[in-house]
Protein backbone atom coordinates (compact mmCIF):
# COMPACT_ATOMS: atom_id res chain seq x y z
CA UNK A 1 0.00 0.00 0.00
CA UNK A 2 1.36 3.45 -0.99
CA UNK A 3 0.20 6.03 1.95
CA UNK A 4 1.62 9.76 1.71
CA UNK A 5 3.85 10.50 4.14
CA UNK A 6 1.88 14.36 5.00
CA UNK A 7 -1.75 14.11 5.78
CA UNK A 8 -3.98 16.40 3.80
CA UNK A 9 -4.64 19.71 4.43
CA UNK A 10 -6.43 22.27 1.80
CA UNK A 11 -4.07 25.01 2.37
CA UNK A 12 -1.14 22.53 0.65
CA UNK A 13 -3.88 21.57 -2.15
CA UNK A 14 -4.76 24.93 -3.12
CA UNK A 15 -1.05 26.17 -3.30
CA UNK A 16 -0.84 23.48 -6.50
CA UNK A 17 -2.54 26.83 -8.27
CA UNK A 18 -0.61 29.46 -8.00
CA UNK A 19 0.23 30.34 -11.45
CA UNK A 20 1.41 33.19 -13.05
CA UNK A 21 -2.26 33.73 -14.75
CA UNK A 22 -3.47 34.05 -10.83
CA UNK A 23 -0.86 36.66 -10.48
CA UNK A 24 -2.02 38.29 -13.70
CA UNK A 25 -5.78 38.33 -12.30
CA UNK A 26 -5.08 39.85 -9.05
CA UNK A 27 -3.16 42.64 -10.58
CA UNK A 28 -5.88 43.21 -13.03
CA UNK A 29 -8.52 43.41 -10.35
CA UNK A 30 -6.22 46.29 -8.50
CA UNK A 31 -6.13 48.41 -11.67
CA UNK A 32 -9.95 47.46 -11.82
CA UNK A 33 -10.68 48.64 -8.48
CA UNK A 34 -8.53 51.83 -8.79
CA UNK A 35 -10.76 53.06 -11.66
CA UNK A 36 -8.32 51.77 -14.91
CA UNK A 37 -10.64 51.30 -17.39
CA UNK A 38 -8.23 49.27 -19.69
CA UNK A 39 -8.39 46.66 -17.00
CA UNK A 40 -12.43 46.62 -17.81
CA UNK A 41 -11.73 45.76 -21.36
CA UNK A 42 -9.07 43.03 -20.51
CA UNK A 43 -11.57 41.93 -17.82
CA UNK A 44 -14.43 41.83 -20.71
CA UNK A 45 -12.05 40.22 -23.45
CA UNK A 46 -11.33 37.39 -20.62
CA UNK A 47 -14.81 36.80 -19.05
CA UNK A 48 -17.25 37.93 -21.21
CA UNK A 49 -17.61 34.49 -22.67
CA UNK A 50 -17.91 33.37 -19.80
CA UNK A 51 -20.58 35.42 -18.12
CA UNK A 52 -22.84 35.44 -21.60
CA UNK A 53 -22.61 31.91 -21.59
CA UNK A 54 -23.75 31.35 -17.88
CA UNK A 55 -26.65 34.08 -18.79
CA UNK A 56 -27.74 32.33 -22.19
CA UNK A 57 -27.88 28.84 -20.78
CA UNK A 58 -29.74 30.55 -17.88
CA UNK A 59 -32.22 32.58 -19.52
CA UNK A 60 -32.42 30.58 -23.01
CA UNK A 61 -32.17 33.16 -25.10
CA UNK A 62 -29.50 35.38 -26.62
CA UNK A 63 -31.16 39.00 -27.01
CA UNK A 64 -31.51 38.67 -22.56
CA UNK A 65 -28.39 37.13 -22.35
CA UNK A 66 -26.50 39.97 -24.03
CA UNK A 67 -28.68 42.82 -22.09
CA UNK A 68 -27.27 40.67 -18.87
CA UNK A 69 -24.09 40.82 -20.15
CA UNK A 70 -23.70 44.21 -21.06
CA UNK A 71 -25.57 45.11 -17.57
CA UNK A 72 -22.83 43.22 -15.44
CA UNK A 73 -19.86 45.03 -17.01
CA UNK A 74 -21.38 48.01 -16.49
CA UNK A 75 -22.15 47.40 -12.89
CA UNK A 76 -18.68 45.84 -12.39
CA UNK A 77 -17.21 49.24 -13.56
CA UNK A 78 -19.88 51.26 -11.65
CA UNK A 79 -19.19 49.04 -8.36
CA UNK A 80 -15.48 49.13 -8.31
CA UNK A 81 -15.06 50.66 -5.69
CA UNK A 82 -16.80 47.50 -3.67
CA UNK A 83 -14.77 44.94 -5.50
CA UNK A 84 -12.21 44.19 -2.73
CA UNK A 85 -9.18 42.36 -4.14
CA UNK A 86 -8.31 40.23 -1.61
CA UNK A 87 -11.92 38.41 -1.11
CA UNK A 88 -11.83 36.88 -4.21
CA UNK A 89 -10.93 37.42 -8.18
CA UNK A 90 -12.31 39.14 -10.68
CA UNK A 91 -14.01 36.47 -12.55
CA UNK A 92 -15.60 35.30 -9.48
CA UNK A 93 -17.18 38.30 -8.43
CA UNK A 94 -18.29 38.93 -11.94
CA UNK A 95 -20.13 35.47 -12.01
CA UNK A 96 -21.69 36.63 -8.48
CA UNK A 97 -23.39 39.94 -10.69
CA UNK A 98 -24.33 37.65 -13.16
CA UNK A 99 -26.36 35.41 -10.80
CA UNK A 100 -27.99 38.30 -9.48
CA UNK A 101 -28.90 39.91 -12.83
CA UNK A 102 -29.88 35.87 -14.07
CA UNK A 103 -32.55 35.97 -10.91
CA UNK A 104 -33.79 39.28 -11.12
CA UNK A 105 -34.19 38.67 -14.87
CA UNK A 106 -36.66 35.67 -14.21
CA UNK A 107 -38.50 37.44 -11.28
CA UNK A 108 -39.51 40.37 -13.54
CA UNK A 109 -40.48 38.01 -15.97
CA UNK A 110 -42.43 35.91 -13.85
CA UNK A 111 -44.29 38.82 -12.75
CA UNK A 112 -45.62 40.20 -16.26
CA UNK A 113 -46.42 36.67 -17.32
CA UNK A 114 -48.38 36.95 -14.13
CA UNK A 115 -50.45 40.34 -14.73
CA UNK A 116 -50.91 39.36 -18.52
CA UNK A 117 -52.87 36.47 -17.81
CA UNK A 118 -54.75 37.87 -15.28
CA UNK A 119 -54.71 35.16 -12.85
CA UNK A 120 -51.72 35.00 -10.03
CA UNK A 121 -49.97 31.69 -10.51
CA UNK A 122 -48.09 29.75 -7.71
CA UNK A 123 -45.41 32.00 -6.85
CA UNK A 124 -42.53 32.06 -8.83
CA UNK A 125 -40.45 29.57 -7.35
CA UNK A 126 -37.22 31.15 -6.38
CA UNK A 127 -35.34 28.49 -5.08
CA UNK A 128 -35.62 26.54 -8.32
CA UNK A 129 -34.59 29.41 -10.02
CA UNK A 130 -31.42 29.72 -7.79
CA UNK A 131 -30.55 25.80 -7.84
CA UNK A 132 -30.78 25.79 -11.69
CA UNK A 133 -28.92 29.33 -12.13
CA UNK A 134 -26.06 27.29 -9.76
CA UNK A 135 -25.97 24.16 -11.67
CA UNK A 136 -25.43 26.03 -14.90
CA UNK A 137 -22.97 28.53 -13.35
CA UNK A 138 -21.16 25.41 -11.81
CA UNK A 139 -20.63 23.82 -15.32
CA UNK A 140 -19.69 26.90 -17.09
CA UNK A 141 -17.24 27.73 -14.94
CA UNK A 142 -15.60 24.26 -14.61
CA UNK A 143 -15.52 23.98 -18.60
CA UNK A 144 -13.70 27.55 -18.56
CA UNK A 145 -11.78 26.01 -15.75
CA UNK A 146 -11.29 23.06 -17.54
CA UNK A 147 -9.48 24.86 -21.20
CA UNK A 148 -7.53 27.20 -18.81
CA UNK A 149 -5.51 24.26 -17.29
CA UNK A 150 -3.56 24.13 -20.82
CA UNK A 151 -1.91 20.86 -21.99
CA UNK A 152 -1.70 18.28 -21.54
CA UNK A 153 -3.94 18.53 -18.30
CA UNK A 154 -6.66 19.72 -20.29
CA UNK A 155 -6.39 16.64 -22.60
CA UNK A 156 -5.85 14.21 -19.88
CA UNK A 157 -9.15 15.56 -17.52
CA UNK A 158 -11.41 14.94 -20.98
CA UNK A 159 -10.04 11.84 -21.51
CA UNK A 160 -10.71 10.54 -17.98
CA UNK A 161 -13.79 12.51 -17.52
CA UNK A 162 -15.41 11.93 -21.12
CA UNK A 163 -13.60 9.26 -22.86
CA UNK A 164 -13.64 7.32 -19.30
CA UNK A 165 -10.11 6.23 -19.94
CA UNK A 166 -8.17 4.79 -16.61
CA UNK A 167 -4.73 6.40 -15.75
CA UNK A 168 -2.93 3.79 -17.07
CA UNK A 169 -5.15 4.20 -20.85
CA UNK A 170 -4.18 7.87 -20.55
CA UNK A 171 -0.61 7.37 -19.98
CA UNK A 172 -0.65 4.77 -22.73
CA UNK A 173 -2.57 6.73 -25.59
CA UNK A 174 -0.50 9.71 -24.43
CA UNK A 175 3.27 8.04 -24.11
CA UNK A 176 3.25 9.53 -21.00
CA UNK A 177 4.89 7.99 -17.54
CA UNK A 178 1.79 7.15 -15.04
CA UNK A 179 3.15 8.98 -12.63
CA UNK A 180 2.95 12.35 -14.36
CA UNK A 181 -0.50 11.15 -15.67
CA UNK A 182 -1.57 10.69 -11.39
CA UNK A 183 0.14 14.15 -10.55
CA UNK A 184 -1.67 15.89 -13.78
CA UNK A 185 -5.68 14.85 -12.45
CA UNK A 186 -5.00 15.43 -8.99
CA UNK A 187 -3.60 18.90 -9.53
CA UNK A 188 -6.29 19.57 -11.90
CA UNK A 189 -9.13 18.14 -10.00
CA UNK A 190 -8.03 20.33 -7.27
CA UNK A 191 -7.80 23.60 -9.34
CA UNK A 192 -11.37 22.51 -10.41
CA UNK A 193 -12.35 22.28 -6.73
CA UNK A 194 -10.85 25.58 -5.87
CA UNK A 195 -12.43 27.55 -8.70
CA UNK A 196 -16.15 26.19 -7.44
CA UNK A 197 -15.10 26.91 -3.98
CA UNK A 198 -14.30 31.11 -4.79
CA UNK A 199 -16.79 30.87 -7.18
CA UNK A 200 -19.28 29.84 -4.58
CA UNK A 201 -17.76 32.52 -2.05
CA UNK A 202 -18.41 34.92 -4.42
CA UNK A 203 -22.11 34.38 -5.04
CA UNK B 1 -2.60 5.44 11.03
CA UNK B 2 -0.85 7.32 7.57
CA UNK B 3 -3.54 9.29 5.06
CA UNK B 4 -3.82 7.70 1.44
CA UNK B 5 -2.23 9.38 -1.42
CA UNK B 6 -3.94 11.95 -2.50
CA UNK B 7 -3.28 10.91 -6.35
CA UNK B 8 -4.85 7.96 -5.13
CA UNK B 9 -7.67 9.75 -4.01
CA UNK B 10 -7.97 11.50 -7.30
CA UNK B 11 -8.09 8.23 -9.30
CA UNK B 12 -11.02 6.64 -7.44
CA UNK B 13 -12.73 9.80 -7.51
CA UNK B 14 -12.96 8.94 -11.32
CA UNK B 15 -14.31 5.87 -10.59
CA UNK B 16 -10.75 3.62 -10.89
CA UNK B 17 -10.97 0.96 -8.58
CA UNK B 18 -8.88 1.49 -5.45
CA UNK B 19 -5.20 0.21 -5.96
CA UNK B 20 -5.54 -2.09 -3.01
CA UNK B 21 -7.64 -3.69 -0.13
CA UNK B 22 -6.00 -1.55 1.81
CA UNK B 23 -6.57 1.70 0.61
CA UNK B 24 -10.36 0.94 0.28
CA UNK B 25 -10.49 0.18 4.34
CA UNK B 26 -8.54 3.48 5.23
CA UNK B 27 -11.11 5.19 2.85
CA UNK B 28 -13.59 3.98 4.59
CA UNK B 29 -12.36 4.39 8.32
CA UNK B 30 -10.85 7.79 8.14
CA UNK B 31 -13.03 10.84 7.90
CA UNK B 32 -10.69 13.13 6.44
CA UNK B 33 -9.64 11.23 3.40
CA UNK B 34 -13.66 9.83 2.80
CA UNK B 35 -14.03 14.20 3.18
CA UNK B 36 -10.84 14.79 0.25
CA UNK B 37 -12.96 11.64 -1.36
CA UNK B 38 -15.78 12.92 -1.29
CA UNK B 39 -15.33 16.65 -2.49
CA UNK B 40 -13.27 15.62 -5.41
CA UNK B 41 -15.99 12.61 -6.41
CA UNK B 42 -18.59 15.45 -6.68
CA UNK B 43 -16.42 18.04 -8.76
CA UNK B 44 -15.98 14.70 -11.19
CA UNK B 45 -19.49 14.51 -11.00
CA UNK B 46 -19.97 18.13 -11.93
CA UNK B 47 -17.69 18.01 -14.59
CA UNK B 48 -19.00 14.98 -16.45
CA UNK B 49 -22.29 17.33 -16.67
CA UNK B 50 -20.74 19.40 -18.67
CA UNK B 51 -22.79 19.42 -21.83
CA UNK B 52 -21.04 20.73 -25.39
CA UNK B 53 -22.84 23.92 -25.22
CA UNK B 54 -21.70 24.58 -21.88
CA UNK B 55 -18.48 25.90 -23.33
CA UNK B 56 -18.35 29.72 -22.65
CA UNK B 57 -18.51 31.46 -26.30
CA UNK B 58 -18.56 34.83 -27.03
CA UNK B 59 -21.44 37.36 -26.92
CA UNK B 60 -22.16 39.91 -29.62
CA UNK B 61 -19.39 42.14 -30.46
CA UNK B 62 -22.37 45.20 -30.47
CA UNK B 63 -22.57 44.29 -26.90
CA UNK B 64 -18.98 45.55 -25.63
CA UNK B 65 -19.80 49.17 -27.44
CA UNK B 66 -22.81 49.41 -25.67
CA UNK B 67 -20.89 49.01 -22.06
CA UNK B 68 -18.29 51.19 -23.69
CA UNK B 69 -21.11 54.13 -24.58
CA UNK B 70 -22.97 53.50 -20.97
CA UNK B 71 -19.66 54.00 -19.23
CA UNK B 72 -18.61 57.13 -21.39
CA UNK B 73 -21.72 58.60 -20.42
CA UNK B 74 -20.73 58.38 -17.03
CA UNK B 75 -17.54 59.99 -17.34
CA UNK B 76 -19.00 63.06 -19.02
CA UNK B 77 -21.68 63.40 -16.05
CA UNK B 78 -18.69 62.93 -13.99
CA UNK B 79 -16.70 65.87 -15.89
CA UNK B 80 -20.17 68.15 -15.28
CA UNK B 81 -20.07 67.47 -12.04
CA UNK B 82 -16.29 68.15 -11.55
CA UNK B 83 -16.57 71.65 -13.60
CA UNK B 84 -19.44 72.52 -10.79
CA UNK B 85 -17.57 71.87 -7.51
CA UNK B 86 -15.37 74.76 -8.94
CA UNK B 87 -17.79 77.19 -8.70
CA UNK B 88 -21.70 76.53 -7.35
CA UNK B 89 -23.56 74.13 -7.27
CA UNK B 90 -25.78 73.56 -10.16
CA UNK B 91 -29.21 71.79 -9.18
CA UNK B 92 -30.31 70.88 -12.87
CA UNK B 93 -26.87 69.64 -13.69
CA UNK B 94 -27.16 67.54 -10.16
CA UNK B 95 -30.63 65.99 -10.62
CA UNK B 96 -28.97 65.11 -14.21
CA UNK B 97 -25.71 63.54 -12.36
CA UNK B 98 -27.92 61.28 -10.01
CA UNK B 99 -30.61 59.81 -13.34
CA UNK B 100 -28.84 56.55 -14.30
CA UNK B 101 -26.97 56.10 -11.23
CA UNK B 102 -27.29 52.83 -10.16
CA UNK B 103 -29.14 51.98 -7.46
CA UNK B 104 -26.26 50.16 -5.29
CA UNK B 105 -28.25 50.16 -1.56
CA UNK B 106 -31.27 49.27 -2.47
CA UNK B 107 -30.82 46.38 -4.87
CA UNK B 108 -31.02 44.13 -2.31
CA UNK B 109 -34.55 45.13 -1.70
CA UNK B 110 -35.53 45.51 -5.30
CA UNK B 111 -34.58 41.63 -5.85
CA UNK B 112 -36.17 40.74 -2.76
CA UNK B 113 -39.74 42.23 -3.35
CA UNK B 114 -40.66 41.17 -7.20
CA UNK B 115 -39.40 44.11 -9.37
CA UNK B 116 -42.14 44.37 -11.80
CA UNK B 117 -40.88 43.93 -14.96
CA UNK B 118 -40.94 45.24 -17.94
CA UNK B 119 -43.76 45.24 -20.71
CA UNK B 120 -41.38 46.27 -23.54
CA UNK B 121 -43.27 45.28 -26.67
CA UNK B 122 -46.18 46.46 -25.16
CA UNK B 123 -44.29 50.05 -24.83
CA UNK B 124 -43.29 49.73 -28.33
CA UNK B 125 -46.41 49.14 -29.73
CA UNK B 126 -48.11 51.86 -27.69
CA UNK B 127 -45.72 54.07 -28.96
CA UNK B 128 -45.69 53.18 -32.98
CA UNK B 129 -49.65 52.79 -33.25
CA UNK B 130 -50.25 56.41 -32.46
CA UNK B 131 -47.69 57.09 -35.35
CA UNK B 132 -47.04 60.78 -36.66
CA UNK B 133 -50.07 61.87 -36.56
CA UNK B 134 -50.58 65.43 -34.15
CA UNK B 135 -52.19 64.69 -31.05
CA UNK B 136 -53.54 67.59 -29.30
CA UNK B 137 -55.04 65.07 -26.89
CA UNK B 138 -53.48 63.16 -24.02
CA UNK B 139 -53.00 59.81 -25.08
CA UNK B 140 -52.69 57.24 -22.19
CA UNK B 141 -49.63 54.85 -23.16
CA UNK B 142 -49.17 52.71 -20.20
CA UNK B 143 -50.45 52.72 -16.63
CA UNK B 144 -50.35 50.17 -13.86
CA UNK B 145 -51.00 49.74 -10.12
CA UNK B 146 -48.69 50.95 -7.49
CA UNK B 147 -48.58 48.32 -4.49
CA UNK B 148 -46.97 49.07 -1.27
CA UNK B 149 -43.45 47.79 -1.07
CA UNK B 150 -43.16 44.76 1.27
CA UNK B 151 -40.90 45.38 4.86
CA UNK B 152 -41.52 49.44 3.43
CA UNK B 153 -42.76 52.10 5.85
CA UNK B 154 -46.38 52.26 4.93
CA UNK B 155 -48.11 49.35 4.14
CA UNK B 156 -51.34 50.71 3.79
CA UNK B 157 -50.55 52.95 0.99
CA UNK B 158 -52.37 52.80 -2.77
CA UNK B 159 -51.69 54.41 -5.78
CA UNK B 160 -51.44 54.78 -9.72
CA UNK B 161 -49.68 55.72 -12.43
CA UNK B 162 -50.59 56.61 -15.85
CA UNK B 163 -47.87 57.36 -18.74
CA UNK B 164 -49.09 60.01 -21.12
CA UNK B 165 -47.79 61.35 -24.20
CA UNK B 166 -49.24 64.95 -26.02
CA UNK B 167 -47.83 65.78 -29.27
CA UNK B 168 -44.75 63.58 -28.55
CA UNK B 169 -43.98 65.05 -24.92
CA UNK B 170 -44.70 62.10 -22.16
CA UNK B 171 -46.02 62.80 -18.65
CA UNK B 172 -45.78 60.34 -15.92
CA UNK B 173 -49.21 61.10 -13.97
CA UNK B 174 -49.20 59.76 -10.35
CA UNK B 175 -52.11 59.31 -8.07
CA UNK B 176 -51.24 58.11 -4.50
CA UNK B 177 -53.06 57.96 -1.49
CA UNK B 178 -52.19 57.46 2.29
CA UNK B 179 -48.70 59.03 2.20
CA UNK B 180 -47.46 60.32 5.65
CA UNK B 181 -44.57 61.26 6.17
CA UNK B 182 -44.05 64.82 8.42
CA UNK B 183 -40.44 64.52 8.12
CA UNK B 184 -39.10 64.68 4.35
CA UNK B 185 -41.00 64.17 1.39
CA UNK B 186 -41.49 61.62 -1.12
CA UNK B 187 -39.62 60.98 -4.35
CA UNK B 188 -41.00 59.69 -7.81
CA UNK B 189 -38.35 57.94 -9.81
CA UNK B 190 -39.05 55.76 -12.85
CA UNK B 191 -36.95 52.64 -12.53
CA UNK B 192 -35.28 50.04 -15.20
CA UNK B 193 -35.83 46.44 -13.58
CA UNK B 194 -33.32 44.66 -15.27
CA UNK B 195 -30.59 46.75 -14.05
CA UNK B 196 -32.25 48.48 -11.51
CA UNK B 197 -31.50 52.02 -12.60
CA UNK B 198 -33.23 54.66 -11.86
CA UNK B 199 -34.54 58.00 -12.98
CA UNK B 200 -35.36 61.06 -10.61
CA UNK B 201 -39.05 62.41 -12.01
CA UNK B 202 -39.98 65.05 -8.86
CA UNK B 203 -40.96 65.56 -5.99
CA UNK B 204 -44.27 64.36 -4.07
CA UNK B 205 -46.13 65.71 -1.07
CA UNK B 206 -47.85 63.43 1.23
CA UNK B 207 -50.87 66.23 1.86
CA UNK B 208 -51.26 65.89 -2.43
CA UNK B 209 -52.98 62.78 -3.84
CA UNK B 210 -52.19 63.58 -7.66
CA UNK B 211 -49.28 65.06 -9.40
CA UNK B 212 -48.16 64.83 -13.16
CA UNK B 213 -44.26 65.35 -14.04
CA UNK B 214 -42.75 65.46 -17.44
CA UNK B 215 -40.62 62.90 -18.21
CA UNK B 216 -36.96 63.39 -19.26
CA UNK B 217 -37.23 63.42 -23.40
CA UNK B 218 -34.75 60.75 -24.32
CA UNK B 219 -35.75 58.04 -21.52
CA UNK B 220 -35.43 55.03 -23.03
CA UNK B 221 -38.98 53.51 -21.75
CA UNK B 222 -38.96 50.47 -22.80
CA UNK B 223 -36.53 49.82 -20.59
CA UNK B 224 -37.66 51.96 -17.85
CA UNK B 225 -41.26 49.94 -17.32
CA UNK B 226 -40.82 50.64 -13.58
CA UNK B 227 -42.44 53.32 -11.21
CA UNK B 228 -40.95 53.23 -7.47
CA UNK B 229 -42.01 56.35 -4.30
CA UNK B 230 -39.18 56.50 -2.41
CA UNK B 231 -39.16 57.99 1.55
CA UNK B 232 -36.74 61.02 1.24
CA UNK B 233 -35.06 62.74 4.33
CA UNK B 234 -34.09 66.47 4.33
CA UNK B 235 -30.73 65.23 4.22
CA UNK B 236 -29.32 67.12 1.32
CA UNK B 237 -28.33 64.00 -0.30
CA UNK B 238 -29.74 63.61 -3.97
CA UNK B 239 -30.30 60.19 -4.23
CA UNK B 240 -32.73 57.22 -3.86
CA UNK B 241 -32.88 56.88 0.44
CA UNK B 242 -33.29 53.23 -0.13
CA UNK B 243 -36.58 53.39 1.47
CA UNK B 244 -39.57 52.90 -1.25
CA UNK B 245 -43.29 53.08 -0.61
CA UNK B 246 -44.89 52.24 -3.38
CA UNK B 247 -43.75 50.28 -6.22
CA UNK B 248 -45.30 49.20 -9.59
CA UNK B 249 -44.94 48.81 -13.55
CA UNK B 250 -46.31 49.84 -16.20
CA UNK B 251 -48.10 48.22 -18.90
CA UNK B 252 -49.93 49.28 -22.19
Amino acid sequence: MRLAQQPIHRSSATCDTSSVSEQLTADLGRRLAAGDESALAEAYQRWSALVYTIALKSVGNAEDAADITQAVFVSAWRGRASFNPEAGAVPSWLVGITRRRVVDHFRARSRVREISVEYTPESPDKTSVSQRTDQVIDRVVLADEIAELGPPADQIIRLAFYSDLTHQQISAQLNMPLGTVKTHIRRALVRMRTRLEVTHAAL
Amino acid sequence: MQHCDPEDLALVALGEAPIDTDVAAHIAACAQCRGELESLTSIVSVGRSIKLDDQPIEPPSQVWESVQAEISRDASEADAAKRNDAGFVDLQEQRERRKNRRWVPIAVAAASCLVLGGVVGGLVVGGASIGTSKEDVPVTVASGTLEPVPGGPDPKTTGTARLERTNGQYVLEVDAKGLRNPDGFYEVWMMNPTTSGLVAIGTFNANQSKATFPVPSGLPLTSYTSVDISDEPFDGVPGHSAVSVLRGNLAT
